[in-house]
């Protein structure tokens, strides 16, 4: 499953980045004008007394004073600020899930035959031992013919592959019909980035009651962010349809040959 | 680019995308002392950062006086709400989600202003209007984009060849970190993107840009 090839296309290219920092030298921006002067000007402005850090606290200093139809409007008041985090945070989380960041992009990857470097081969045994993430195994196929992992620590990124029988439908560039990743989950810092041209379909899935997508129609480019807390992209590579959902902290990535039906049954199998 | 006196207008950056700030101790006896109502303190701290902060405004709002507005009172909020700010963090970066926040807001109620304008034109005139849908401003063509602007002269035409082939949002991406040599951190603070996303549109804007110079014929060097 590793490519040839492919830890090369992740190298931020050193001959381009020499090129934008002299770029970036020899730039000639417009003048900075004085802020200074009038940023002073007005928090120092005497008709703006009030203007000082922490101006939303009262001037005198007492709390304030609430009267019965503010007391009763509390719980109300609550409830909606409640309502309003929950749609906050769902907008804000797009279509991404925890540990995956998923975006548009106006522009069609580059077409590839090399398949994402999933890692180092590791005993498939040693792989479902993994705690964070917890790798799962779909009831629905036999054990899985190959494991890898990623990273270290709490960052680790473990795969499994299974192997096509001969005339089966297999991802591009391998032997494999599925490969299932499991990704620690958090919303703060994604290791995994995928960017979808105009063709790609993202379709909202369930997966046994956890929310995922399914992506589909033409092949989407994904990232693997540096697993080892260093700034930066670690692989890359542009495949075909995906089904991705998060469960219990962790993300779970099936890329199959297999089609929507099927790999959502895989899916729902996971134990 | 931080201590750059005002006025300059060509700064030097940084030989590679510099590394998240740490707080500087004079910095953060500065902050304190402006948490405190030192307004003096709190103008130290605008001469170090107004540059910086200008310069982001710019990239993002495509015009120097919407920028140097969006600055200032970018600057006016930070100095109102340096109770919120987390004693001993570095300020820079804090400072530019204001800044960037303030310049969004901006181009925001601009693209709602020429919508409006457009619209009214079109009712004038019976013709199409020029506004998108969602009230946000046209995108500007990728050759009037102020990081283009900047970069002046033969030696800069390769580099801008390549910028403008890339999306607006890997452009700005690329601009932070190595025109404006932002961390990124700083990056992220002033685009209002997550960390990942800035990585994969940073990975992505380079290899565009490398497979332009290459097809433009510019002869890359590897490191040494």
């Amino acid at each position: 499953m590793t490519g040839p090839g492919v830890s090369d296309a992740m190298a931020i290219d050193a001959a381009v980045e020499r090129l934008l920092v002299t770029a970036g030298r020899e730039a000639v921006w417009p003048a900075t004008p004085d802020l200074r002067t009038s940023v002073l000007a007005r928090i120092e402005a005497p008709e703006a007394p009030d203007l000082r850090p922490g101006v939303l606290t009262r001037i005198d200093g007492a709390p304030p004073r609430r009267g019965p139809a503010m007391r009763a409007l509390r719980p109300l008041a609550i409830a909606a600020i409640l309502v309003i985090l929950v749609a906050g945070l769902a907008a804000g989380l797009g279509f991404s899930l925890p540990g995956l960041d998923l975006g548009r992009t106006a522009q069609t990857p580059a077409a590839t035959t090399s398949p994402l470097d999933l890692g180092s081969p590791i005993p498939v045994a040693d792989a479902l031992a993994v705690d964070r993430p917890r790798v799962l195994l779909p009831a629905a196929l036999p054990p899985p013919d190959d494991a890898y992992d990623l990273g270290v620590d709490d960052r680790r990124i473990v795969s499994l592959a299974w192997t096509a029988a001969p005339g089966d439908p297999v991802l591009d560039g391998t032997d494999t019909f599925l490969t299932l990743m499991a990704v620690p989950g958090t919303t703060e810092e994604p290791l995994i980035s995928k960017s979808a041209g105009p063709n790609v379909r993202i379709e909202p899935i369930d997966v046994n009651g956890d929310p995922g997508w399914w992506i589909t129609g033409a092949p989407h480019e994904i990232m693997v962010l540096r697993p080892d807390g260093d700034i930066g992209v670690l692989r890359a590579a542009v495949v075909g349809d995906t089904l991705v959902f998060s469960r219990g902290g962790t993300l779970y990535r099936l890329e199959s040959a297999l089609g929507k039906e099927a790999t959502l049954e895989i899916a729902r199998s996971l134990r | 680019m931080a201590d750059e006196p005002s006025g300059g207008s060509s700064a030097p950056a940084p030989d590679a995308p510099v590394p998240d700030r740490v707080a500087d101790p004079s910095e953060t006896a500065l902050v304190e002392r402006a948490r405190h109502g030192d307004a003096t303190a709190f103008g130290e701290l605008v001469t170090m950062h107004q540059a910086a902060a200008f310069r982001v405004a710019y990239v993002l709002t495509a015009s120097t006086a919407e920028a140097e507005d969006a600055a200032q009172e970018a600057f006016v909020k930070a100095y109102l709400a340096l109770d919120r700010f987390r004693a001993g963090a570095p300020f820079r970066p804090w400072l530019l989600t204001i800044v960037g926040n303030e310049a969004r807001n901006r181009l925001r109620a601009r693209g709602r202003r020429e919508g409006l304008a457009d619209r009214a034109l079109a009712a004038i005139r019976g013709g199409a209007t020029r506004a998108t849908t969602d009230g946000s401003p046209r995108p500007a063509a990728a050759a009037d984009s102020p990081e283009l602007e900047v970069l002046v002269g033969e030696t800069q035409a390769e580099v801008r060849a390549a910028l403008r082939d890339l999306g607006d949002d890997e452009r700005r991406v690329v601009a932070c970190r190595y025109l404006l040599g932002l961390s990124e951190s700083e990056t992220c603070a002033a685009l209002g993107i997550p960390a990942g996303t800035a990585k994969s549109r940073l990975h992505r804007g380079l290899r565009r840009m490398r497979e332009s110079l290459e097809a433009a014929g510019v002869t890359l060097e590897a490191a040494p």
